[in-house]
């Protein structure tokens, strides 16, 4: 950095000495060097982007695809791992029922994480591999499905998908899961682009399956570390506690770097964040550590519902109820009930770690926010005008949002229907740049926020310093990085007499609809272990005031229906705020996270029904409000 | 709401009243044709003292409250049900939407059995009204009465409803019902996805065409079970094959299941229960050659001697005496079930000698 007077040299000093002392009070793991951050900010050189190390863009993509590697997609889809990232990087595939497809734009990152359990068998399988045939399980199951009798291939391969929820695999083979295994790394080496496209190697853990205790894997490095190991099955273990462990002990012999993403919880009838064991009984530190330590975020959103917040448990929360999949668990052989509901939620589940911190001394979910889509079409599309479906058999089709998503074998009331299915959400993350290790890092430092959808941009600070005026920068991160913390850090040394600041600014996708507000989520405990959550309005487009509930009023609606389409007349492309939190106590621990709100625009619904002409019953959903969640930041005193 | 809900045109209604008046009325269910769920709605209405029409409570929307009681009675108790998402868009888009509950008379548990309306609602409030007096032999043949002119009924949980409780009448009204419905009324039980449960019992009715595609369609299906080792539907391939070739299927399963020391004990037990049904209601003019058959099992797997012992006591034969006699006696591979069903079977053939 050139400088080119005394009274620079002075404005430098000036800065890092502010800086440092702010930074005692605001010190975060992995956060940008503060040094970089105030030479970049301040007018110290021309560019105001000169030295700046601090992420610069959200980098966008899905930590939850399969595609035909994963046993049951292998029995429908017949798009590959290489189809997945083509796709993901903005090429046109054929889907599996022949529609051509593509992204509105390419996605930065993505994680294939195709189940563990058989990985690799259906393609070996189809293929004729000789030593799979030579086996008396493989050599039926490659007669049946090549009989050419649909019959004959359908109830093979629901007898294939059946045996995930067996506890011993119908067909083992580490051979075969080994070749796979190194088939994926290698090509994911091959399409991993540092700068541009990130391929991330991981594998999803599917054990109790009714009961959705899934887990995503994910890998810092390349091949050469993954391949070191095998995917850890539900066959290995059905106890997640087990996963944890493999992982723990896999980073400590490897050195290697790994954590895992819990699924969507709505759909685990209470156990996704329970305060047992997993043999029932109350939770250790050292499993609260293990589990902290290895899953640094929550799949809070995809296609088999939202698991945000849920209406029952935050009844004042008129935005709770969004894409809400919730009468049973996931295959539908178990009713919910209403005391679930609290363990399967994430900002319960945030308010019960309040819980578990004050008791165990570490707080097992203290998780940031993911979305994915759990797509087993091998195609990662979640816009509403663009969404290809959870299988391949709701893959796009005038009658895909009337058939069976998921059939209960007991009960056809919690049968579910292609309707009910969200599109899916991205991940974003905060990383400095786009490659597997600085999205890894991230993802550790819990700086990603949810999306339903759209590309918003999003970001969210946590200081003790923020003013009216830091609303006015063009530069939101530059000031977030300097005075504060950003989404999923920790805020602590509360100064006497001083309540928590946020800056939150969010950018509408310019693909989709404008911005209705923002809101800051705030979940706390108070001194005799109670929690609470209060939902704020930090920001709003419009003159809107609002009413005597406190509540905002709606901010309308463009959407036609008829035609699915809609206009950005109403809500604004940005918005931007420092909030300060009116009913701080600095002696409870809280959190906070920021919700963004879009205009209605059409649902994927709305746009079947335009396409195909179809008119569907009034129960189903035709417009949405789009949102993202940023991680928390937690406040301890 | 006046009860409508004929597919059939009335004259067929009247064919099969006449069909049902003379068929056999055995208290045997068909064996093939219980897919899942396992109890149909009028199930849970015989066994509940309590029928309610509800809506979300006023005072939680999560929370059931009836609206109108249909049977029993309701004393403000709290219903232990949860009001879910898919529900409440219902309610919310149509304020004449309920649900009907259920508490069964024993457990004094509720049971959801989902959204009510129109056509289904009229239908159970008959059931409600009608299902008392369904007990007996000519009980259950006025459930089937009243349950067949629904098949193929236009409303999605009608028709459900009505599959399930005509798969689970006696194979006789199933041939009957398979003389008279058209392929059209069940061909998308055969292939569609949503309707595998039903399947078997499009299989069955199927059995009844006298189309020589749909016969090839049947022996290929069951050949196919047969050389894939298909469990998936294969005790109502082979029922259909017994119905179309008799003898011949019945060779073709001693020949290539029963002699075969490969088979697993599933397949074995999804054969035996079509011959077990055509040996007692279908085809019983070869239970001679069935009875033949399965001292061809027994000679090849002795641990199928419980199922086989249950269908010889209950055709009264009494020509494997000796051979079950000898297995129950060393205890060969059988277990504690079919050890019973063997001791009954030879203590029945002894009092009858």
């Amino acid at each position: 950095m050139k400088t080119c007077s005394v009274l620079s040299r002075l404005s430098v000093a000036l800065c890092l000495l502010l800086v440092t002392a702010a930074g005692e009070s605001f010190a975060q793991d992995a956060s940008p060097s503060l040094d970089a951050v105030s030479s970049a900010h301040g007018g110290t050189a021309f560019s105001p982007y000169v030295g700046r190390n601090f992420p610069p863009r959200p980098l966008w993509g899905d930590q939850h695809l399969h595609t035909d590697i994963s046993v049951d997609a292998g029995t429908m889809c017949r798009l590959g791992q290489e189809d997945a990232y083509r796709f993901a990087r903005g090429e046109e595939v054929t889907s599996t029922t022949g529609v051509r497809a593509k992204l509105s734009r390419p996605l930065d990152w993505l994680v294939i994480a195709d189940h563990a359990e058989m990985y690799g068998l259906m393609p070996q399988l189809l293929n004729g591999d000789p030593k799979i045939l030579a086996t008396e399980q493989g050599r039926r199951w490659y007669d049946r499905l090549k009989s050419g009798d649909k019959d004959v291939m359908f109830a093979t391969a629901m007898e294939i998908v059946a045996s995930l929820q067996q506890p011993d695999p119908p067909f083992k083979s580490d051979r075969a899961v080994r070749n796979a295994w190194r088939a994926y790394t290698a090509l994911a080496d091959r399409y991993n682009e540092p700068g541009r496209f990130s391929a991330i190697i991981g594998y999803e853990y599917t054990t109790r399956g009714g009961f959705n205790l899934h887990r995503n894997v994910l890998f810092r490095g390349d091949s050469s570390i993954a391949n070191q190991t095998l995917p850890f099955s539900q066959f290995d273990s059905q106890n997640p506690e087990d996963l944890w462990k493999a992982l723990d002990a896999f980073e400590k012999k490897t050195g290697a770097d790994v954590l895992a993403i819990p699924h969507n919880g709505n759909l685990s009838n209470g156990l996704m964040f329970s305060v047992e064991t997993n043999d029932g009984q109350p939770l250790t530190k050292e499993i609260a550590a293990l589990r902290a330590s290895l899953e640094p975020i929550v799949e809070v959103t995809q296609i088999k519902g939202d698991g945000e917040s849920h209406p029952f448990l935050s009844p004042n929360d008129e935005f709770a109820d969004y894409e809400t999949w919730d009468d049973a668990n996931l295959d539908g052989t178990q009713v919910k009930k209403k005391n679930m509901l609290q363990y399967e939620y994430a900002r319960s589940a945030l308010k019960i770690g309040l819980q578990l911190e004050r008791k165990l001394g570490v707080n097992p979910f203290k998780f940031g926010m993911a979305a994915g889509t759990d797509a087993h079409t091998a195609l990662t599309a979640v816009e509403e005008n663009n969404f290809f479906g959870k299988h391949s058999g709701v893959e796009p089709d005038p009658h895909r949002w009337e058939h069976v998503v998921i059939e209960s074998p007991k009960d056809p009331s919690l049968t579910t229907l292609g309707w009910q299915q969200a599109a899916g959400g991205y991940t974003a993350v905060w990383a400095t740049e786009n490659t597997r290790e600085a999205i890894f890092d991230a993802i550790v430092r819990k700086e990603t926020y949810a999306s339903t959808g759209p590309r918003m941009l999003v970001r969210f600070f946590a200081g003790w310093e923020f003013t009216e005026a830091d609303t006015r920068t063009r530069f939101p991160a530059h000031v977030g990085y300097e005075k504060g913390v950003p989404m999923g850090g920790d805020l602590r040394n509360a100064p006497a007499g001083e309540s928590p600041r946020f800056l939150v600014a969010a950018m509408r996708d310019p693909y989709s609809g404008n911005l209705d507000r923002i809101q800051i989520i705030k979940g706390w405990m108070d001194a005799r272990g109670g929690t609470h959550e209060k939902v704020y309005d930090v920001a709003w487009s419009g003159d809107r005031k609002s009413g005597a509930n406190g509540k905002l009023p709606p901010v309308g609606n463009t959407v036609d229906v008829k035609d699915a389409i809609w206009s950005n007349t109403i809500g604004k492309p940005e918005l931007i705020s420092v909030w300060i939190d009116p009913e701080f106590d600095s002696t409870q621990r809280a959190f906070y996270y920021a919700r963004v709100i879009e205009i209605p625009t059409p649902r994927w619904t709305a746009y079947e029904a335009k396409r195909y002409g179809i008119e569907m019953p009034d129960h189903v959903p035709m417009t949405t409000q789009e949102r993202a969640y940023t991680s928390p930041i937690w406040y301890a005193p | 709401m006046p009860f409508r809900s004929f597919q059939f045109p009335y004259i067929v209604v009247g064919v099969v009243a006449a069909i049902l008046s003379t068929a056999s009325m055995t208290a045997r269910a068909c064996t093939l044709c219980i897919g899942f769920p396992k109890q149909s709605v009028a199930d849970y209405v015989i066994q509940s003292d309590c029928v309610a029409l509800a809506r979300p409570s006023p005072n939680d929307l999560f929370a059931f409250a009836p609206v109108e009681i249909l049977k029993g009675v309701y004393r403000g108790e709290t219903i232990d049900l949860f009001v879910d998402s898919v529900k409440r868009r219902e309610f919310a888009a149509n304020a004449d939407s309920h649900v009907a509950l259920v508490r069964d008379a024993k457990d004094r548990t509720w049971r959801n059995l989902g959204i009510v309306a129109g056509d289904y609602e009229a239908v159970l409030r008959r059931v409600v009204l009608l299902s008392s007096h369904w007990q007996g032999v000519e009980g259950r043949r006025q459930r089937v009465r009243f349950f067949l002119p629904l098949f193929g009924h236009d409303h999605p949980q009608v028709r459900e409803l009505a599959y399930l409780e005509m798969g689970r009448a006696p194979y006789s009204v199933i041939k009957k019902l398979g003389q008279i419905v058209s392929r059209e009324d069940f061909s998308s039980m055969l292939t569609a996805r949503e309707f595998i449960e039903w399947r078997p019992l499009a299989i069955l009715l199927l059995a009844q065409s006298n189309k020589p595609r749909d016969k090839h369609y049947i022996i290929d299906s069951f050949q196919n079970s047969e050389r894939f080792k298909l469990t998936k539907n294969l005790s109502a391939w082979a029922a259909a094959a017994i119905e179309l070739q008799g003898a011949e299927a019945v060779e073709f399963i001693e020949r290539l299941y029963f002699r075969q020391t490969d088979r697993k004990r599933q397949e074995l037990a999804e054969v035996v229960k079509a011959l077990s049904m055509h040996g007692t209601e279908g085809r019983t003019e070869l239970r001679d050659r069935v009875v033949a058959s399965y001292a061809v099992l027994l000679e090849f797997h002795p641990a199928m001697s419980g199922e086989i012992a249950k269908d010889l006591t209950r055709w009264k034969r009494s020509e494997l005496t000796e051979r079950l006699s000898a297995i129950a006696a060393t205890g060969e591979s059988i277990d504690p079930t079919a050890r019973n069903s063997i001791r009954r079977y030879l203590s029945l053939s002894a009092d009858s000698q």
